[in-house]
């Protein structure tokens, strides 16, 4: 019986997204892995280089999943240390990226569940969305209006829902991907996003659309 | 207004990676991935502490489990009160080494048995499950006449102590349980005034120890054979405070109050057996303590108006069951005038 790819080698083959995958210069993910599980500084000064190559693709991710910039830092940081202390476990260093973002996405459930967990007995209030750090500056304010719109919905759902969807459609990722940084299978990853997606279609208002 | 979610467009999304941010990030992150570096880097040292740690646990396991010998497994709360010969008998010869650490209870004298006779029904072992002396392993500061009398060989425990100068060069600085062994070896050796001298520095200076209760019990207990009464209820008083709901509360009080009957002092008498009425009130003693107190009460209303007595002066058999208490004592003159109660039917 064939042995089930592992995560890594799935997410090898996913080979990043689509809407982040931009040309790298200098030695490759791969090289920098295999430097940064040495014994000597220079496995430090590799490890500097993927944090410096991949730290705005994690910082991006934790703020367009929690809707919000509130402790990604921390996120990122701690994505990171975890990264580094189980960098022999990445049985694929050339998916690092993608291994590095299963991490973050791993953290910002985490959070968002302990924040529902407190809003629910009463110890904080929900966090509210941060349009701002969502949004590019100069984008055109009904895109605006929209993008709160939908986040504002995706609050609402399950952090797994919210993820996937939020993975799917607004980060751009493959379902194969969205599947992979989710961990869970590609059947899941489908059907928490078409769960998001009619949750959203029946509360969603475009105001894109014309009054009858 | 028309719904509609199919044609989302492509969000402008706003960077958060800013050479500013990922800079500030890594000033936090670059220390603990350089020390996790580090500790990859140097794998011949690793083990070091974490052996260090091992051995420390370990060493610190076996000192709570073997270096205090009172720190077996114990079922009871309190250790059972050592075996009294009863007056006429042999004093019973410590237990041979390697022999179970068990001792017999003893009846309280007042129960209608003669003080110290251990009753065959109690003299079950506490435990089966206390572990043989001998399978504690020695520990290098356990003294050595500590050892042979837990070991059961108290004779020789006896003369290691005189051999290092004595029980008074041990009494000044032993802890309570080391007291407590050092009882066991004056008794055995059948020594009362040094048994006594360790029992009076546990419940002095450890009055918080676990030792405490028994070593007050069993003060009393030495201190009503050596003939002081006003002690010996002294230590039973001390004994009720230690431990309330102990095993012995109802023996201590009761015992009290044969000491204040034993002393003639009605009122206090009086008041002790209320007490044990209101505390103990299916006590085994009370209705012969009531009857005891009318017998007293009527015996001192007749000695003040010598021509109003009813025929009390014949034996009754609570004179005979408190005949071997000794001959009562005369009333204090300086007492309150004392009217007994009515025996309280249940």
């Amino acid at each position: 019986m064939p042995r089930p790819a592992s995560t890594a080698t799935r997410l090898r083959l996913i080979g990043g997204t689509e809407s982040t995958d931009a040309p790298q210069s200098g030695p490759s993910d791969e090289t920098l892995v295999l430097r940064a599980r040495g014994k000597d500084s220079a496995a430090t000064h590799a490890f500097e280089l993927l944090y410096r190559r991949h730290a705005a693709t994690a910082l991006n991710l934790a703020v367009r999943i929690q809707g919000s910039s509130s402790d990604v830092e921390d996120i990122v940081h701690d994505a990171f240390v975890r990264a580094h202390q189980r960098l022999a476990e990445l049985r694929e260093p050339a998916a690092f990226r993608s291994w590095l973002g299963s991490i973050v996405v791993r953290l910002v459930r985490t959070r968002l569940r302990r924040r529902r967990l407190i809003a629910v007995l009463g110890l904080a209030t929900p966090e509210p969305v941060d349009l701002d750090a969502v949004a590019a500056p100069d984008a055109d304010p009904e895109v605006r209006a929209l993008l709160a719109q939908v986040y504002a919905l995706l609050q609402t759902l399950p952090a797994d829902e919210r993820i996937a969807w939020t993975l799917r459609h607004v980060e751009r990722h493959r379902l194969e991907s969205v599947a992979a940084l989710a961990g869970c299978s590609l059947a899941t990853a489908k059907r928490r996003i078409a769960r998001a997606q009619d949750f959203l279609k029946e509360h969603f208002v475009s105001p894109f659309a014309e009054d009858a | 207004m028309t719904r509609r979610l199919d044609d989302l467009p492509r969000f402008p999304l706003r960077e958060h990676g800013s050479p500013e941010r990922v800079e500030r990030i890594w000033r936090r992150l670059a220390p603990e991935v350089a020390t996790t570096t580090t500790w990859w880097a140097r794998p011949q040292t690793w083990w070091a502490p974490a052996t260090l740690a091992v051995v420390f646990g370990a060493g610190i396991f076996v000192g709570a489990r073997w270096v205090r010998p009172d720190n077996a497994p114990v079922l009871s709360a309190e250790r059972p009160p050592p075996v009294e010969a009863a007056p006429g008998q042999q004093a019973p010869r410590p237990a041979p080494a390697g022999a179970p650490n068990v001792r017999p209870r003893v009846v309280p004298p007042h129960r209608g048995h003669a003080p110290g006779v251990v009753s065959p029904a109690l003299a079950a072992p506490v435990s089966k499950f206390v572990p043989p002396v001998a399978s504690v392993a020695p520990a290098a500061t356990v003294p050595t006449w500590e050892r042979l009398a837990e070991a059961g060989d108290f004779e020789a425990a006896r003369a290691e102590l005189e051999s290092h100068g004595g029980f008074e060069s041990v009494l000044g600085t032993a802890r309570a349980s080391e007291l407590m062994t050092l009882v066991d070896i004056a008794r055995a050796s059948g020594s009362r005034r040094l048994a006594i001298a360790a029992l009076r520095r546990v419940v002095e200076f450890y009055r918080d120890a676990p030792e405490a209760p028994l070593a007050a019990w069993t003060l009393g207990n030495l201190l009503d054979q050596s003939g002081d009464e006003t002690g010996a209820a002294s230590a039973y008083a001390l004994y009720r405070r230690l431990s309330p709901g102990g095993d012995f509360a109802e023996d201590a009080l009761a015992r009290e109050i044969d000491s204040a009957l034993s002393l003639g002092n009605l009122e206090l008498s009086a008041r002790l057996i209320a007490q044990y009425e209101n505390e103990f009130p299916n006590g085994r003693s009370l209705e012969e303590f009531r009857a005891e107190l009318a017998r007293r009460a009527d015996r001192a209303n007749a000695s003040e108006h010598p021509g109003t007595t009813q025929g009390n002066d014949a034996p009754t058999e609570s004179d005979a069951v408190h005949a071997d208490a000794g001959p009562s004592k005369p009333l204090r003159n300086d007492d309150a005038p004392f009217v007994a109660p009515k025996p309280t039917q249940k």
